[in-house]
């Protein structure tokens, strides 16, 4: 489950028969990034790895040749997650078959490509060093708020971010301005806000859109939100959902 | 004196007859977006009966056979005539790849009734389980639609 909540199946399956093994390609302003094979295909795939280098890449965002990742990987989201929450997930990702796919490498536009750049990034970036060593703590009351912060990394889209690509404040949830249309890098408010955002709905009502992508006035969720609605969220179990939804409705931050 | 007659006559025709198009176009968006809503009204009433807001389940069957209907008898023609874009008045969303890519448009709209038609079959077993199935796969048919060719909300 946590496989697909996380974004793991959706970001790196460009082809339902061959699942986890990559190639799944994300247009952003910088360039296309093209997901990795995270199959235990020793070659092409993550079959050497690690436990402990499952859990730098996967919290840290540093591989196993301790070369940064892009932040289109949202580790900065996932380093809030329990050590043992992400050894499920390579637990998971070790029982799947392995399949043999090598991948493109991404195809980024200049100055973005170089990435020791990204070591820079690292150091502005705050949200890094803010994060709780060995996760959230989680309990049955916060469980919404681990699953926002930690799993469905939902303010990874749904929050403004500066020039830098830096998410503001994870907790604001207010959406983002279009700022191409062929990037489709829009993105709606999901705060409490009854007007601007979903205050008005019900937790049955996000519990419903979350499983089936259906608005409570009958309309759909975008194509982008489809696919996570689809390879991701449908996949938490209902207590879960109501969780996320009593979270997103009474977050006291936005 | 009778260029004058004549030239204010063609002027008056003009304007005349670019207000009654105009209103035209008004008119038969205003008349779409209700036959959109309606569809929007049907999925919501069926949605309560799925979310447990409601329990009226024989209301599913109704519903969902008159959004069939509703899908089937859509004249893409009439509904679209080519000055009701999203670029000729601000009262409609409709972009224009609708009349660009006509026959994907029309593809896209049969594949929803299709998908519709899936959910009368689920509708009629009764079983929530398969109608929940069944109008997510109309959801997501619908909203790949609207990406191609409703104009996003802001």
């Amino acid at each position: 489950m946590l496989s697909y909540a996380a974004g793991c199946y959706g970001c790196h399956t460009s082809d339902p028969n061959k699942p986890f093994s990559g190639g799944y390609k994300i247009q952003t302003k910088y360039g296309t990034f093209i997901t990795p094979n995270i199959t235990q295909d020793k070659t092409s795939g993550i079959g050497n790895w690690s436990k402990t280098e499952f859990i730098e890449a996967m919290k840290h965002g540093i591989s196993p040749s301790q070369k940064p990742y892009y932040p289109a990987f949202p580790y900065s989201w996932y380093s809030n997650m329990h050590d043992s929450d992400i050894l499920d997930i390579f637990d998971y990702l070790n029982s799947i078959p392995s399949i043999k796919n090598e991948t493109s490498p991404h195809d980024l536009k200049f100055p973005y490509r170089i990435r020791e750049a990204l070591w820079l990034w690292r150091i502005v970036n705050k949200n890094l060093k803010n994060n709780k060593k060995g996760g959230l703590e989680v309990t049955n009351k916060n469980r919404g708020e681990y699953l926002i912060k930690a799993v469905t990394h939902c303010s990874a889209c749904h929050s403004p971010r500066t020039w830098f690509s830096i998410i503001k404040d994870h907790e604001n949830l207010n959406g983002k301005i279009e700022t191409k249309k062929l990037l489709n890098d829009g993105s709606p408010n999901i705060s409490k806000d009854k007007v601007k955002g979903i205050g008005s709905w019900s937790e049955s009502d996000i519990v419903f859109f979350l499983q089936t992508g259906i608005k409570p006035n009958g309309d759909f969720a975008g194509k982008e939100m489809s696919k996570i609605i689809e390879n991701g969220t449908s996949y938490l179990i209902k207590e879960d959902l109501e969780k996320i939804s009593r979270y997103l409705l009474s977050n006291k931050n936005n | 004196m009778t260029k004058i007659i004549f030239m204010t006559a063609f002027l008056l025709s003009t304007i005349i007859s670019n207000s009654a198009s105009a209103q035209n176009a008004e008119d038969i968006i205003k008349y779409r977006i209700n036959i959109m809503k309606s569809l929007g009204n049907h999925i919501s009433v069926i949605a309560a009966n799925l979310k447990g807001k409601v329990s009226i389940n024989e209301d599913i069957l109704p519903h969902s056979q008159s959004m069939l209907l509703t899908l089937s008898s859509i004249n893409i023609k009439k509904l679209f005539p080519i000055n009701t874009k999203a670029s000729d008045s601000s009262k409609t969303k409709a972009l224009d790849s609708v009349w660009i890519d006509k026959d994907l448009f029309q593809k896209s709209m049969s594949q929803s009734t299709e998908r519709t038609k899936d959910l009368v079959t689920a509708a009629e077993s009764g079983n929530n389980q398969n109608i929940a199935k069944s109008l997510g796969a109309l959801g997501k048919s619908c909203g790949a639609c609207h990406d191609k060719f409703r104009k996003k909300k802001n």
